[in-house]
């Protein structure tokens, strides 16, 4: 009998639940969301008390001992623990704590942390008892009436509390809200570089992959205009790695924007990219890896997660083929081939190499159809055109500019908006001027990078 | 955002009334209100309906089916919907729409809980987003939580036309006290850890090649965006798969395994046992020098359940397994006979027990022990079915279970039994077994195990009259009859003798022994069935009697008898 509208519809929310059901593990995120709940009831227990005694009060050493217990538990599995109070809402690592069915006063926790213009905290390692002490010493006291965040740190600090960092106020941002437009779209890529940089020092400390940050760090990439000027120049400081993974996934979601990919292939895809390279993170003692078996390793590594989910899936063949030449047999999937050209694109173009962008994609032309697939590369072409972003330009007038952003269309294929660096008389520009449309420039000549 | 948690209280002011879904008093009697209400309900109905029931339900069916009417009508009746989530309570424009305290039910809160402050319907939502939205917010009512997705996520990748969310994003840093100094980090601490510096070497470079715009077609952008379509996952789910058990050193041959079996329950969801039988032919190639581990995996991937799903794909009265599948579990019949044994069990004699049958049969290394370990608790046509598969692995305790079987009140395992006591040779164990079916409770049975008996010859006549004697009054035509014949089978001169004796009752006197004729009914029966196989004089005399006195029916076959014996019919 063929299904009509709701057969059908049964089915597909039969699989979609069986799909979801196989894809968690139950296990890890009870875990974590005990030991969470455990964190913040008892630094709450361990506050309150700070009101009837001195923290070096022998009342205090069930509590601290316990504290310290979950702190290596949760260190073992999270990595660095971030606990972060937002409005009522406490979290920890993203997870919200439970209140239960009666108040248990657990939104006081916020309270007591914003008595010192403090939002949350990240504990980088597992406190020991005389650290903890210390912070709930710390915490206890009365604020000082001036930068009182500061001067917890300070106080930290002199009370040599190492590990553990104070966050500011946090507020819940809600999606469609007015930004905070040029300050906000760096700071995704900061708060991208730091998640990455977190995700790799994770899986080099032997724990589980965590996609779900990255995720939504390329959710939020996705809602933005990948073409944004913004996104596209130099990355805020940060590890070189990370650096290049966003790089990476930057230039992958270009790609997969101009393929036509679905908002849901996309996210996969960034998330992919933003893993691509994880089998470096063997950790401090491993065995030295050669080139060639980073991929393998990097999907060892992913399969730390368990659960079968289809961006896991994704990644893991993305990981394995992103280094295989688009011509071989079995052919790699889709994300190897475009990471395949955008990694390699960025390692000649942004790691020191002697080529200036554009050289870097007319060389890799030379391999299309062998090393790279030609219609993948052409889209990489066409978005960023034949003066990609970072690329140093001479303009007739012998100012020197750099491209800024993705080309804007056919049209404008050659001739980008740019951002003066120099002026011909080879001084620097003015930090503030607005880009330069290309369009009417004349003669442009390309410059070799920077050494 | 993820959460699991029990949520915020109630915002001051907005109390929610004191029990249930749609407090009249609470709920707002516009006409927009109240389908609003409606299709709310419908839609909380049917996203909690799949905590309850398997999504094939007719229940299901029904919530679903109504989830579209009612929602259909608000939107095509009163146009757009758009709805602010509050921690209990959905409003339509400033009024309550939907009100329920308890959480475990609440929509309002699920909504609340994972994020959403705003959600909006146009009138052009399509009913895949209705269904996509109902998908989305029936996996947070079963409770599922996935380290993958959040509510936000997935609701970014439903690409939503008409189907509008406002939700939290995460949080993001509020300064409405900034500090001249940037918090320390009160040392980090913690040890880094770096790759090489030289992570990726460049890849070698060739000459360049001018750059121009190429318009890529629509065509082409299809075929890339096809490489990732739905359908691509489970291929590309197996491809991975094979290729890190390939690749696995013993260190990583758990992981690898793992990840098979992940791949293999997608499959299973997703119904595709084609390809979980794929899979696992590829993994025992794949493995094909690593015998262990390759017998390690296949246990593990075809185990109880899978082996009960990869049956059940298969049509009812399938009696052959396709090809693919019947190498696969013939290869790993180690692994396999005991689930299989297990699922012939629980099938008994359902439309698939040949199917399994088959398949247990065709194990060949299939253990004796492993039957025989499941037989005490099988009753019916899974015993028969255990049966028979002892009986093709090891005949020597089949029989000795066929025998014990004989004393079993169940008919259906007595004729199994009785099947394979035919084919054994008749001896002393043999006979004691068969004399229990002969007194079998089932007249089926009895009537099967008469002429199995009278392979005993002589030595059988007396069980088979004292069967007949014993039960005259209560004997059906067709088991008397039978039991005739089989005396007559078994040893013609002593049949004649108890047939005689039958029909000449002892005892009494003459005038007794008169009015009382021929005897039972059904021994003349029985004795007119015996005669039709022994010749002579004796037994013609025995027919006379017969067709002179005896009871009007058997008096008039054997009249017919003997008229196609003196017209040179053979006995």
């Amino acid at each position: 009998m063929v299904p009509d509208d709701i057969g059908r519809a049964q089915e597909e929310l039969g699989r979609a639940i069986g799909r979801a059901r196989i894809g968690e593990d139950r296990e890890l995120a009870n875990r974590v969301r005990e030991l969470g709940e455990r964190l913040a009831h008892l630094l709450l227990g361990l506050l309150r008390m700070t009101r009837m005694h001195s923290p070096d009060n022998h009342a205090f050493d069930r509590p601290v001992e316990e504290l310290h217990v979950t702190l290596v538990h949760l260190n073992e599995i999270l990595g660095a623990v971030h606990l972060v109070a937002v409005e009522d809402q406490i979290y920890v690592n993203d997870i919200r704590i439970r209140t239960g069915e009666k108040a248990t006063g657990i939104q006081e926790l916020g309270g007591e942390l914003q008595r010192h213009n403090v939002g949350g905290l990240t504990f980088h390692q597992p406190l020991e008892d005389p650290a903890i002490r210390a912070l709930i010493g710390c915490l206890g006291n009365e604020p000082a009436p001036a930068e009182p965040r500061t001067a917890l740190a300070r106080a930290l600090e002199a009370a040599s509390v190492d590990g553990v960092e104070l966050q500011g106020r946090f507020r819940f941002r809600l999606a469609g809200e007015e930004r905070q437009e040029v300050t906000d779209r760096r700071d995704v890529l900061t708060r991208a570089l730091a998640a990455t940089d977190e995700a790799f020092q994770n899986l080099a400390a032997g724990r589980v992959p965590n996609p779900l940050p990255l995720r939504r760090i390329v959710t939020e990439l996705l809602e933005r205009d990948l073409g944004d000027p913004e996104l596209w120049g130099d990355l805020p400081e940060g590890p070189p790695f990370a650096r290049h993974h966003v790089r990476v996934a930057r230039l992958a979601l270009l790609v997969g924007r101009e393929a036509g990919l679905s908002q849901s292939v996309m996210q996969d895809l960034g998330v992919s990219a933003l893993y691509h390279d994880c089998g470096w993170a063997t950790g401090a003692g491993a065995p030295s890896l050669s080139p060639e078996g980073h991929p393998t390793a990097g999907a060892w590594l992913l399969l730390r997660q368990k659960g079968f989910h289809e961006a896991k899936t994704r990644r893991l063949l993305a990981t394995l083929e992103h280094h295989r030449d688009a011509n071989v047999r079995p052919h790699p999937g889709l994300f190897g081939r475009i990471l395949r050209i955008v990694e390699d694109y960025d390692t000649l173009s942004s790691r020191g190499g002697p080529h200036s962008p554009t050289m870097v994609l007319a060389r890799m032309l030379g391999a299309a159809g062998t090393r790279y697939d030609a219609v993948l590369l052409q889209l990489l072409i066409n978005a960023l055109g034949a003066y990609p972003p970072g690329t140093l330009l001479r303009l007739e007038d012998g100012s020197v500019v750099r491209v800024a952003a993705p080309t804007r269309g056919a049209d404008a294929f050659a001739h980008p908006l740019a951002r003066r660096l120099r002026l011909r008389d080879g001084s620097p520009a003015p930090p503030d001027e607005p880009l330069i449309d290309l369009k009417d420039a004349g003669k442009l000549t390309l410059l070799q990078p920077r050494a | 955002m993820a959460s699991e948690s029990d949520g915020p209280p109630p915002e001051p002011g907005k109390q929610p009334p004191s029990e249930g879904v749609g407090d009249p008093g609470a709920i707002a009697g516009r006409a927009h209100a109240t389908a609003a209400q409606d299709a709310l309900l419908s839609l909380t109905r049917a996203a909690r309906s799949f905590t309850l029931y398997e999504p094939t339900n007719k229940v299901v069916r029904n919530l679903i089916a109504d989830y579209r009417d009612k929602m259909r009508h608000v939107l095509d009746s009163h146009g757009p919907l758009a709805l602010e989530v509050h921690a209990f309570e959905l409003l339509l424009g400033g009024e309550v729409v939907y009100v329920e305290k308890d959480r475990e039910r609440s929509l309002a809160f699920r909504l609340f809980r994972d994020g959403v402050r705003r959600l909006a319907f146009a009138p052009g939502t399509t009913w895949e987003e209705l269904l996509r939205l109902l998908e989305i917010l029936s996996i947070r009512y079963t409770g599922v939580r996935q380290q993958e997705d959040d509510l936000v996520t997935l609701l970014r990748k439903a690409s939503f036309d008409h189907v509008s969310i406002t939700a939290i994003e995460g949080f993001v840093p509020e300064e409405e006290q900034a500090e001249t100094t940037a918090p320390s980090t009160a040392g980090a601490g913690t040890q880094r850890y770096d790759p090489p510096a030289e992570w990726d070497p460049p890849p070698p470079v060739g000459d360049p090649v001018a750059l121009r715009f190429r318009a890529v077609t629509d065509e082409l952008r299809q075929k890339l965006q096809a490489q990732e379509g739905p359908e691509t996952v489970a291929p590309h789910a197996t491809r991975a798969a094979l290729e890190l058990l390939a690749a696995a050193r013993p260190t990583e041959t758990d992981a690898a395994r793992g990840f098979v079996l992940e791949v293999r329950e997608f499959l299973l969801v997703e119904g595709r046992t084609d390809l979980v039988v794929e899979l696992a032919r590829a993994a025992t190639r794949v493995l094909a020098s690593r015998p262990e581990e390759k017998q390690a995996l296949v246990a593990l991937l075809l185990d109880a359940p899978t082996l009960k799903a990869l049956i059940a794909a298969l049509p009812p009265e399938t009696t052959q397994a396709p090809a693919p599948l019947a190498e696969l579990l013939a290869a790993a019949a180690d692994a396999v006979s005991g689930p299989l044994l297990d699922l012939l069990h629980a099938e008994g004699d359902g439309p698939r027990s040949s199917l399994l049958r088959g398949l247990v049969a065709g194990g060949s290394r299939l253990s004796p022990e492993a039957i025989a370990e499941r037989l005490p608790g099988a009753t019916g046509a899974a015993r028969v079915g255990l049966m028979r598969a002892l009986a093709e692995v090891d005949p020597t305790a089949a029989l000795r279970d066929a025998e014990a079987a004989t004393t079993q009140g169940d008919p259906e395992v007595q004729m199994e039994a009785l099947r394979q006591l035919q084919a054994a040779e008749f001896r002393p164990e043999v006979a004691r077994a068969l004399r229990h079916l002969v007194e079998s409770s089932a007249e089926e049975v009895r009537v099967a195990a008469l002429p199995a008996m009278a392979r005993g010859g002589v030595r059988a006549v007396p069980t088979l009259a004292a069967h007949a004697e014993k039960n005259a009054d209560a004997l059906s035509e067709a088991e008397a009859e039978a039991t005739g014949r089989a005396l007559a089978q078994a040893a013609p001169r002593g049949a004649l003798e108890r047939f005689e004796a039958w029909l000449h009752p002892q005892g009494g006197g003459l005038l007794g022994r008169l009015s009382r004729g021929l005897g039972p009914v059904a021994l003349q029966r029985a004795a007119l069935a015996g005669l039709e196989s022994i010749a002579g004089a004796e037994a013609d005399g025995l027919l006379e009697l017969l067709s002179q006195k005896g009871e009007a029916t058997v008096a008039a076959a054997a009249r017919r008898l003997l008229e196609r014996r003196r017209t040179g019919g053979t006995p």
